[in-house]
């Protein structure tokens, strides 16, 4: 219990070391979200929306992508940026940037895969809608985004969540070096293997509460359910 | 008005539509009738080109724009007015635009709906929101796919009204789906019978109820008061 007590204390009285962790890993997690879905949600409407040849072979890939094991990103991006590396050059590895990379190898084909499947319920009955009013192609994207905003929401917050609670990956071409690339998840890792409890202790409830004020948030914007329970 | 020529479309194998020759003057008002399957729907989405034909040709005079109501009606998730205005564009002027969507409110019987959520409306209510939406402004080409299937028989008789007088003000060209003979009857001044994706029966009202030509026409007839 005074591992709990002590954790309790390292939040209230801003323990520099551990909001810098937090922070280094929200701006982590959120690049990690926006690039992925900069990239993955028109993919996925434009692969969703419509059929075309060689949708089912696109989507078995996305699939499989979206299984990816985070060390095999990992492993890939190590590879691509270590010195011996084709992007060798850029000096990356071990950086924030690297680690953003490796998540967005890892959460775009989940982005894009999920926008495909979840804007494949409605779309095509609001296209055929739109179609019949002689709507403009802007309209219509406009109409497939905002018809579809529930769905698209819960695309960018599995996103997060994956962003936020990975470790494989990050620790892999970050290093989970202090004060420039350790996150949440590697310090735990890092502290419980050291039997340093509080600082995982506090990280750990740290880490719920940023999902649950995530979650809170997105379900203002979300705006789904019914008039009546 | 249109012109259909060698029309084919397959599902698979299946053929689903095929007309050899279809000629529809300006101003007609045409309901499409047969059982369920024989192709209404394929057809209406042909000529509205939501989807493309295997084979032939759809003509339409000066290319003039179709306006189509699908079959399974949906409304924005934005309010019911504000779905109208959506559709009415920027064609018109921002104070004819209000004008005209609430004149469609009003004609569709959706005053007291006004600002509830399109996508939470009920069956019949959200074929009103279509009406009210494609109608609002006047158009030379309406198809509309069994629009009053989810009506109750009161906003039935009031659309069936609002549809011809629409009609007849605007010159509209309409073509109708529905299974229901009494409302062909009430909207038509011609009635196409189709038949495994085929027209078997093209004639006037009048016509059909004195001599029909097929099987189908027969059955028609008995059915008429429905
Ligand atoms: N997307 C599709 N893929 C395969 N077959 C289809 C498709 N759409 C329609 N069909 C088939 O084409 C035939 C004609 O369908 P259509 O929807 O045009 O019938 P309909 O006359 O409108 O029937 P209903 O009265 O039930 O609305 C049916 O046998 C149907 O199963
Ligand atoms: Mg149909």
């Amino acid at each position: 219990m005074d591992a709990f007590k002590e954790a309790f204390g390292l939040i209230i009285s801003f323990d520099k070391e551990l909001y810098g962790i937090i922070a280094l890993t929200l701006k982590m997690s959120l690049s990690s979200v926006l690039i992925s879905c900069l990239i993955g949600i028109p993919a996925g409407v434009a692969i969703g929306s419509r059929n075309f040849k060689g949708k089912g072979l696109l989507m078995k890939i996305l699939h499989t992508l979206m299984g990816l094991p985070p060390v095999v990103a990992g492993l890939i991006v190590f590879l691509l940026l270590s010195r011996s590396g084709p992007l060798g050059s850029l000096k990356l590895l071990f950086t924030v940037r690297a680690m953003v990379i490796a998540q967005v190898l890892l959460i775009s084909p989940i982005v894009t895969g999920l926008t495909a499947s979840l804007v494949a319920v409605k779309t095509p009955t609001i296209l055929e809608t739109a179609a019949g009013l002689r709507l403009s192609r802007p309209t219509k994207l406009k109409l497939i985004l905002s018809e579809n905003k529930a769905p698209l929401i819960s695309v960018v917050l599995t996103g997060f969540g994956r962003a936020i609670s990975e470790v494989g990956a990050i620790s892999l071409v970050g290093g989970n070096i202090q004060h420039r690339t350790r996150a949440m998840t590697t310090a735990i890792v890092l502290e419980t293997g050291k039997g340093n409890f509080k600082f995982a202790i506090a990280l750990g409830f740290i880490l719920i509460i940023i999902a649950f004020v995530i979650n809170s948030i997105a379900s203002v914007f979300r705006g789904e359910g019914y008039d009546y329970a | 008005m249109i012109t259909l020529e060698n029309l084919k479309k397959y599902a698979g194998q299946r053929l689903i539509v095929d007309i050899d020759r279809l000629h529809i003057k300006e101003g007609q008002r045409i309901a499409l009738l047969g059982a369920n399957g024989s192709g209404k729907s394929t057809l209406l989405k042909l000529i509205s080109s939501v989807i493309k034909p295997d084979e032939g040709q759809i003509n339409i005079k000066k290319e003039k724009p179709v306006y189509y109501m699908p079959q399974q009606s949906y409304g924005f998730s934005s309010g019911v007015y504000k779905n109208i205005l959506l559709a009415l564009g920027k064609d018109f002027k921002r104070e004819e635009r209000r004008q005209m969507a609430a004149a469609a409110l009003k004609q569709f019987g959706l005053e007291g709906l006004k600002d509830k959520r399109g996508d939470r409306l009920s069956g019949g209510e959200t074929q009103r929101l279509a009406l009210a939406r494609l109608m609002a402004a006047p158009h030379d080409l309406l198809l509309l796919d069994e629009p009053t299937g989810a009506m109750d028989i009161e906003a039935e008789k009031a659309v069936e009204k609002a549809i011809v007088d629409y009609c007849k003000k605007n010159s509209t060209t309409l073509i109708m789906a529905t299974h229901s003979p009494r409302q062909a009857l009430e909207i038509a001044d011609r009635l196409i019978l189709m038949h495994e994706g085929s027209v078997v029966e093209d004639t006037s009202p009048a016509k059909l109820i004195e001599s029909p030509q097929s099987q189908w026409g027969k059955v028609f007839i008995e059915h008429k008061k429905f």
